[in-house]
């Protein structure tokens, strides 16, 4: 008789189509999976009972196959580190969430999965102000040491990665296929820079899953239950963040949003949720981590400038609210090659950001 | 009898000669016409008949043969007719004077013996006078188009009858009186000014800027916001046409029959549209004729392909070439041609198929897929040929421009005629014309850069993102601020504005 341990266990169950989330954890309720695996003619009856006879069939055919080895190739082909509930290196904020996953597939630097962070998702079609949010949230963040958590779609999540990585901070992506599969495909470049800059990719799936549907909601509870906070920059009212929200709340974490303009369609869930919690809005990264108990040390002061008159009337302007090119021409009286100069220079020190439309705000 | 009457022809944009040889002998009644005639010239057998017998002459009833030498080039087009009718009045001699030999006739014939207009006059006559041929007789409505060149003495007509009356010396004509270009030059307002636009301030200058340095520019912006308007007022800044430049244009203009009658001579630049369905040879050239297309057309002029990314890729690819070598040669089976096109692009795109990405106002619905997949349709190689891109912008001005003063056209095209005459005196050994078409070699030379511009030009890199095919573009724009500037050398500034008009970079970059 071949003897399993608990990870080479979990593995081989994962080969079986039928044995899902709940069912895994049914099975796993009466024995520890390598006990169970490694006696399977004796816990036949309970196993039946949980999966049927035609699933119990297919399970000793995968055993007596020895499809173990082919797991394991594939794993190693990958560069994948199996880590099962039962590893040591397994994170203890995921051990604690309902129907925690068994295994996990991680890709990476797998320390951060101890590391303290933070989660940061939103909506895949953010506003610029969505962004902006998230760009400020995030580098902070990393600043003050946590590793940012997000799902790596598009928009805010690919925004948080991003931001993560610029200011030098770790990050970790959970992702809802096989860690063999990019999705979405246009993030290529991203995955190989999360890995190569010492990020992290986890997943509950197993090498070759396609990113179904069905697979977003459960990987979500993964995002929130892998930190200790989440912090949502701009959702939509339907969208897997609000599942990721729901899934925090469940897990007791503690809930960060920021206020957004009530006729933006892409911050709508935002706005509801802070009516209905009002206690989760923050206005500053500092509101994070003082709440968080995360020491951050003060602001570094950005470098005196000299700014010349003209610079000051735009500042003025800006401060109110973001200007068109042609306001500003109009308040500083300067021709308009005069004032691309003006306005590059204070774009080049980092003053103000030139939005789409010849708009500018300032940064 | 036999009769030789002179005529020409034309072969893509230069003219030959072509002697019509009329023989009339007994025999069973009939015409012939031989030496590769096309259907239109066959076809003129019915309007000759017609034309000689509603003039008042006689239609003689024999064996007429016609021959148009040289007899192994392929000829086409009505513009035969005035001397196949000639040939065979002489050859009956109804035409009693040997004073035809003098003349070379052009011009299609009505039923009722009135003449036509025929196209390519232009290109003919120049022609035809530097093979030392002087004197014409054209259809009326060609005298306009003709009386531009100089040393020719050309007669025009009306009728069939009032040429054979003239050549009989029956009645007295005088040569049509030559105009000079600048006379013409003086009435052609444009019916678009500068001043018409209010505010695109940014898009002002960046347009002010692809004109003086002959820059490619690129507009984006949402439906509605001015693109097309913008593209419009291009010609009216752009420096007048010398009298060389009209000729070139109107010959080409004449070829394609789009000349108009009234003026006779192209003299404001052309401004060319070409709707986005538009096919390879509608746009490069080509057909049977090897006409010539859009970007011959628009030769000494603009180009303007509205929205852009709509056009058939493959027929966009077609640009590359033309853009590089400032003229088409488009080969058919019968004859190769080489076309002059030499034109500014000017295009405009919505920035994503539904045009709100990135807008204030309303929401892009469009996905990273389809956003892609339409700026894809613009190749790398394409966009490298555009210097300046810009966004144009669709906000409602009344508060802050109505205060200010608009430039006209005028006022504009003072600053861009100085700007291309410095152009002109520095690149006056280098058979360049303005910066955009300036060589690595010429940017070594003439676009110096001291060590803060460097700096600059790395620093904004890493920030912004850039492309590092952009910098030779970047360079060639601030040496063109730099002239409009009046400056010798290019200086900070001068580079900081020119990043300013890479928007496309900017935008789609992350």
């Amino acid at each position: 008789m071949t003897e399993f341990n608990d990870t080479e266990a979990l593995l081989l169950l994962n080969t079986i189509d039928g044995i899902r989330l709940k069912r895994r954890h049914a099975l796993l309720a009466i024995a520890r999976p390598g006990e169970l695996l490694t006696r399977i003619d004796y816990y036949r009856e309970k196993i039946v009972g949980i999966i049927g006879s035609d699933l119990f069939e297919k399970l000793k055919d995968a055993l007596r196959r020895n499809l173990l080895d082919r797991e394991k190739d594939d794993l190693y082909k990958h560069g994948i580190t199996a880590i099962s509930v039962y590893d040591a290196r397994y994170p203890e904020n995921l051990k604690e969430i309902y129907e925690f996953p068994a295994l996990l597939y991680c890709k990476g630097d797998i320390s951060l999965l101890k590391k303290r962070g933070i989660s940061v998702v939103g909506t895949r079609n953010a506003s610029r102000y969505g962004l902006n949010v998230t760009r400020d949230f995030v580098t902070e963040f990393s600043r003050a040491g946590l590793n940012v958590t997000s799902g790596f779609a598009r928009g805010i999540d690919t925004m948080a990665h991003k931001s993560a990585l610029d200011a030098e901070g770790s990050t970790t992506a959970v992702i809802a296929s096989g860690l063999d599969i990019c999705y979405p495909a246009e993030n290529r470049s991203l995955e190989d820079r999360i890995l190569k800059e010492g990020g992290l990719f986890v997943s509950e799936y197993r090498l070759g899953t396609a990113p179904a549907q069905f697979n977003f909601p459960e990987r979500n509870r993964i995002i929130s239950g892998l930190s200790e906070a989440l912090f949502v920059p701009e959702t939509r009212i339907k969208s897997g963040t609000m599942i990721t929200v729901n899934h925090a709340v469940e897990q007791g974490k503690d809930i960060f949003i920021v206020p957004a303009n009530i006729n933006q369609p892409s911050a709508e869930g935002s706005n509801l949720l802070l009516k209905q919690m009002q206690g989760a809005l923050v206005l500053s990264p500092d509101d994070v981590l003082d709440e968080m108990g995360v020491p951050h040390g003060v602001k570094e002061q950005k470098e005196t400038l000299q700014l010349n008159i003209y610079e000051m009337k735009i500042l003025e302007i800006l401060e109110k609210s973001e200007a068109h090119f042609e306001e500003l021409i109009a308040a500083t009286g300067l021709n308009a090659n005069e004032l691309q100069n003006v306005v590059f220079n204070m774009e080049m020190n980092d003053l103000i950001e030139r939005t789409s439309g010849n708009y500018f705000t300032l940064k | 009898m036999l009769s030789k009457v002179l005529c020409y022809a034309l072969s893509g944009i230069e003219g030959f000669d072509v002697d019509v040889e009329t023989d009339i002998s007994s025999g069973l009644t009939g015409i012939e016409i031989v030496g590769l005639a096309g259907t239109a010239v066959k076809e003129s057998k019915e309007r000759l008949r017609s034309a000689i017998k509603n003039s008042g002459f006689i239609y003689p009833a024999k064996k007429i043969t016609i021959n148009l030498a040289p007899a192994d080039t392929k000829k086409d087009g009505p513009s035969f007719d005035l001397a196949l009718a000639v040939g065979i009045l002489a050859a009956s001699e109804q035409i009693v004077t040997r004073e035809y030999k003098k003349y070379v006739f052009l011009g299609e014939l009505s039923l009722d013996g009135k003449l036509r207009a025929v196209c390519g006059v232009m290109p003919l006559l120049i022609s035809a006078v530097q093979q030392g041929y002087n004197r014409f007789i054209l259809p009326a409505d060609n005298a306009k188009e003709a009386a531009y060149i100089d040393g020719t003495e050309v007669y025009a007509c009306d009728r069939l009858s009032e040429v054979v009356d003239f050549i009989n010396g029956n009645v007295q004509l005088t040569p049509v009186r030559h105009t000079t270009y600048e006379s013409s030059l003086k009435n052609c307002p444009y019916d678009v000014d500068m001043s018409d636009i209010k505010g695109q301030t940014v898009a002002k200058r960046a347009v002010e800027i692809a004109v003086s340095g002959g820059h490619n520019i690129l507009l984006m912006g949402p439906p509605g916001a001015g693109k097309t308007m913008l593209a419009r007022c291009i010609p009216t800044i752009m420096p007048d046409m010398t009298f060389e430049e009209a000729i070139e244009v109107t010959k080409i203009h004449s070829i394609a029959g789009i000349l108009d009658g009234d003026t006779g001579i192209v003299t404001k630049r052309p401004f060319r549209t070409p709707h986005h369905t538009a096919t390879i040879p509608a746009l490069i050239g080509g057909g049977a004729k090897a006409m010539p297309g859009e970007v011959s057309l628009a030769h000494n002029g603009v180009l303007f392909l509205d929205e852009m990314p709509e056009y058939q890729r493959h027929t966009l690819e077609a640009l590359r070439q033309p853009l590089e070598d400032k003229k088409v040669t488009v080969s058919r089976v019968q004859r190769t041609v080489d076309y002059p096109a030499n034109f500014m692009l000017v295009a405009s795109m919505n920035p994503c198929p539904c045009g709100n990405y990135g807008s204030k106002t309303a929401e892009c619905k469009c996905t990273p897929r389809e956003i892609r997949n339409y700026l894809g349709k613009i190749s790398g190689p394409l966009l490298d040929r555009i210097d300046l891109q810009i966004e144009v912008d669709n906000v409602s001005y009344s508060e802050f421009t109505d205060r200010t003063a608009l430039e006209t056209s005028k006022d504009v095209k003072e600053r861009t005629d100085r700007a291309r005459e410095i152009q002109r005196l520095r690149f006056a050994d280098n058979g360049t014309i303005c910066n955009a078409q300036m060589t690595n070699a010429m940017i070594k030379k003439f676009c110096p850069l001291d060590d803060n511009c460097e700096r600059l030009l790395k620093r904004a890199f890493e920030k912004l993102n850039l492309s590092a095919r952009a910098t030779t573009r970047i360079i060639k724009v601030a040496r063109t601020i730099a002239d409009l500037d009046g400056q010798e050398n290019i200086s900070e500034k001068h580079i900081a504005e020119a990043i300013q008009y890479r928007s496309y970079d900017r935008k789609f970059n992350d």
